[in-house]
Parts: structure tokens; sequence; C-alpha cells
């Protein structure tokens, strides 16, 4: 089937979408600078317009349709396959991507490895059949046997070329994917993912000092960025600030990684871990004699993420990275723009919803 | 012209919105220091309450949501913002804030022949 993209500035652009392919999908193969975000349907951004053709339309209550004007021909490109040729409008400009940025592609692999973390949060691998590149702070989209719709989990390990992905993620009471990793944990189940996927990437070659502000498993890809910064020397030469939010000392999971890179760069990456549950923060590395093992140079804080954005080290220099649950970016991106004058160019972001 | 006067200037601090509503048209008033403003009460993104999801800081209003940045001033688009904030006639009468509301300003997300969004 074809896809044409009407556009108002410049020649309409076509590609080719395969049945049931998602039409985000396609069109990110084709590098397509088309506009998404979560790509699961729960925001809306790859909101498209049906000029002509026919659609099919997935996923009928996903949450991104609520800005949508469905009975105007608005859609969700992350959830729509086309039935026939069909003709577009797409509300911004789309070019094809001088990006370095891999094309995402559909990946077939095996998941190995779980590891519980803590009460509600496990890792887990998948190894795929060939390799893939991507940058530290990517996603990719997991497909379970079984379940409906893909869901977004980001990459925890880096390497330039891998064929093992590293991905960590949190327990939803009635959550299909998180319930289903966490009762069957199954070495071996065969799965699909699609991507890599993402702009909240981190790019070296900025020069940039970070801060990294991540929400439960938003750690995830905050874990990619420190493992590449880690092995380019890059936090010999740049400061890297970091605050970890979860509700409490049992909470605290990748303590040891943590640990050791605050060690190794004393003077330049600086470790917070925010305690949100009030009853049980001591606000004070008192906490480690809660916790399994000593805290060593993680300093522990007392509130939420973006309470503690006050007291990090930045300016007009610093790239900003934020990861976890809507509300918790949401606060932060407030914080960072409204009392320490980030600009938007200065704060990439991926709300987990 | 149809001023009419929506709020008084002490209700409004410096670098803050207020939602307010006059004949059933809601709008938000915007102080930016050296005067007032008023802006149509949505992100003309994707139709985000502004009032919760919008922030000011050196006279740009930024749209938490996905970054969308105005000049508060004259509302034209910053950053990654692709379209710009419309803008209500503002002026002072004594402390009160006027607005001409002669017609409710609103963005085109989904008409057809819609040539800004598309
Ligand atoms: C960019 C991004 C990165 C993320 N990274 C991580 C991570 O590293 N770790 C982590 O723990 N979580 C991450 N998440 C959240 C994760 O994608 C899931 O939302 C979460 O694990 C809950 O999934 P669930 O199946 O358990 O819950 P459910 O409530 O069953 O599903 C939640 C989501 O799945 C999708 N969905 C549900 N039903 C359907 C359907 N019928 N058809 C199509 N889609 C459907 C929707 O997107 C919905 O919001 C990320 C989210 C995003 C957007
Ligand atoms: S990208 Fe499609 S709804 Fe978020
Ligand atoms: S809704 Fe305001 S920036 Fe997207």
């Amino acid at each position: 089937m074809n896809i044409t993209i009407s556009r108002k500035a410049g020649e309409p652009l076509t590609f080719q979408c395969r049945p049931h392919e998602k039409i985000l999908y396609a069109a990110l193969q084709n590098r397509l600078t088309v506009p998404y975000e979560c790509a699961t349907g729960t925001c809306g951004s790859c909101r498209a317009k049906l000029v002509s053709g026919a659609l099919n339309y997935g996923w009928r209550d996903a949450p991104g349709l609520k800005a949508l004007k469905v009975d105007r021909g608005e859609f969700l490109m992350c959830q729509c396959s086309a039935l026939s040729d069909c003709e577009i409008r797409i509300p911004s400009a789309v070019s094809v991507s001088d990006s370095d940025l891999a094309t995402p592609d559909h990946l077939a692999g095996t998941i190995t490895d779980f590891n519980k973390l803590t009460d509600d949060v496990m890792s887990f691998c998948i190894t795929l059949e060939n390799e893939v590149s991507f940058q530290a702070g990517q996603f990719a989209l997991l497909q379970l046997p079984g379940v409906d719709g893909a869901r977004a989990y980001s990459m925890v390990n880096y390497a330039p070329h891998t064929d093992r992905l590293e991905f960590v993620i949190k327990q939803y009471k009635g959550g299909k994917v998180s319930e289903w990793l966490f009762e069957k944990s199954l070495s071996s189940a065969a799965v699909t993912l699609f991507g890599p996927l993402g702009h909240a990437v981190f790019e070296p070659q900025l020069q940039r000092n970070l801060l990294l502000l991540a929400g439960g498993s938003g750690i995830a890809g905050m874990m990619a960025m420190l493992q590449q910064a880690d092995q380019i020397g890059y936090l010999e030469k740049h400061s890297v600030d970091l605050i970890f939010g979860v509700r409490s000392s049992q909470d605290m999971f990748y303590v040891t990684e943590l640990k050791k890179l605050a060690a190794t760069y004393p003077d330049t990456l600086k470790i917070t871990i925010a305690l949100s549950d009030v009853a049980d923060a001591v606000g004070s590395n008192d906490i480690a004699s809660d916790s399994a093992e000593p805290l060593d140079k993680l300093k522990i804080a007392r509130g939420f993420v973006h309470e503690q954005i006050n007291s990090v080290r930045a300016d007009t220099d610093t790239m900003a990275f934020i990861a976890g649950p809507p509300p918790m970016v949401d606060a932060s991106i407030r914080e960072l723009v409204g009392s320490k004058g980030f600009s938007a160019e200065q704060i990439r972001y991926d709300k987990f919803a | 012209m149809t001023w009419k006067p929506v709020c008084s200037t002490q209700d409004v601090s410096e670098q803050t919105l207020k939602l307010c509503k006059v004949d059933g048209i809601a709008l938000l008033v915007a102080n930016v220091g050296d005067g007032f403003r008023a802006y149509p009460p949505v992100c003309p993104h994707m139709e985000e309450p502004l009032d919760e999801s919008g922030i000011c800081a050196d006279g740009v209003l930024t749209c938490t949501k996905h970054l969308w940045q105005w000049d508060m001033r004259t509302g034209e688009a910053k950053g990654p913002a692709e379209r710009p904030i419309l803008m209500y006639d503002v002026r002072l009468d004594g402390d009160q804030v006027m607005v001409n509301l002669e017609k409710e300003l609103e963005y085109d997300f989904d008409e057809d022949d819609d040539d800004d969004d598309y």
C-alpha cells in the first residue's frame, strides 16, 4: 500500500506500508521525520488526518485519541494501519531525516535473564537474532505473544553494536505486559521488538554537562547514558548530576552500579537518590543502615525529584534528560524552565505513559 | 470594538498567568512586567489548558506538555513551537485590564481547508 503525505511546503512524500504495519512504523522505517513520543497510543503526538483511503483503527480506546477529532478524520499513526492506498496530512513539517540515529526496524529475539531488583522492579534481557545500533536514551517497542499492542521500554545497556538489550520494568497491578513478565518470568520466550525509537538521546559530540532526572524505571535510559559516558571518558571532562527518585529505601535499585560510578568520578559525578515516601525518608545517609549495603558516595534526599532541582549544578551549557511518570516529568520541566531558566533546547524527556 | 474589563492589574503578579472568564469567553491574562497580554486559554499545539501547562519566565511562555514556547509580548513562536499564540488587544483603564472581546479567538485545529494546522 502507498501512503502519501501531502505537504504545505514541498512535494508530497509517498512511502510503502505493508498490510497490518502501523503507519508510524512504516514512516519511520522510511526515515521520515513524522512526530511521535510514546509510539503506544497514549500521548496523541502522532496525530494525522485522513484525506482519502481506508484505515484499520486498531486500539479504539487509546487514551491518545482524547485530544483528536476522530469524526473529522484524525487518527493516531502509531495505532492505525492502512486498508488501501491513503493520502494523509500531518500538522507539522515532515521531511526525510538526515540524523545519525539508526533507522528503526522489526527485531526478533528471546527474553532471558530475569532478575528481580526490588519487590516490584525487575530487569530482563532480550537476545536478538541480529546486532543493532542505538543511542543511549532510546527505547524499543516490545510485542509479547497474546498481548494486544506494544509497550515501550528504554534500553539500560549501551554498546555501539550489540545483539543483547537490557531492560528494567516496574510491575503495575493489572498491567498486561508487566504482570506477564512478573508472573511468567519465562527464560526463552520468543518476542518481537520495533526500534530503536526516541529523541531523548545522549549526544556526546555536543560536549554538554548533563542533568539526569529519573523517576523509578525512568532510570533505564540514564544507566545507558552513564555507561556510555564511562566508556568514552566523558566523565573526566564533564559534570553529570543524577537525581533518581523512588518511594523508599526498599525501592532503590542499581545501587551497586551507581556507587561504583560515583566512586570512580568523585569530582564530576554527583548522584542523589530522592525518597518520596516521607514516612520512610530519614533525609540523610542514616538510611544506609536500612538498606542492604552502605551507600558510600550516594547522597540520600527526602522528597520528589523536582524538589531536588534547586540544588543541582546547572547553567546554559547543561543538557537535562528527564524520564519517568508524566507528572514527574511535567513537574521537573516546570522547575527547570521556571526556576533554573532552562530553554526548550536544553531539555529532552520521555514520559512513561 | 467591545472592550470588557477582565480583571484588576493586582490580580496577576509579574510573570504569571491568570484564567479569566468574561461573557462566557475564557482567556488567559499575562503580566509581562511592563504590560499585560491576553491569549486564548489553550495551547495551539494540542489544546492543553495553558493555565495548567503554561509557565512564564523571562518574557517567554512555555507549555510544559511538549515545550512549545512563545514570546509573551509578541506571541511569536520560539524554539520547537510551530505556530504563534493568538493575542487579544489589551489596554489598561486605571487598574482594570480591558480586553477587546469583539470576537473570540480560536485556533483552527481541524477545518478541512485549514492551512495553518496541516
Ligand atoms: C518512551 C517510553 C519508555 C518507557 N520505558 C519504560 C521502562 O524503561 N521501564 C518501564 O517499566 N516502563 C517503561 N515505560 C512504560 C511501559 O511502556 C508500559 O506503559 C508499562 O510497563 C505498563 O505496561 P503494562 O502492559 O503492564 O500495563 P497496561 O495498562 O496493560 O498497558 C499500558 C500501555 O500499553 C498500551 N496498551 C494497552 N492496551 C493496549 C491495546 N489494546 N492496544 C494497544 N496498546 C495498548 C498503552 O500504551 C498503555 O498505556 C515506557 C513508556 C514510554 C512511553
Ligand atoms: S505517539 Fe502515537 S499516541 Fe503517542
Ligand atoms: S500541548 Fe502545549 S506544547 Fe504540546
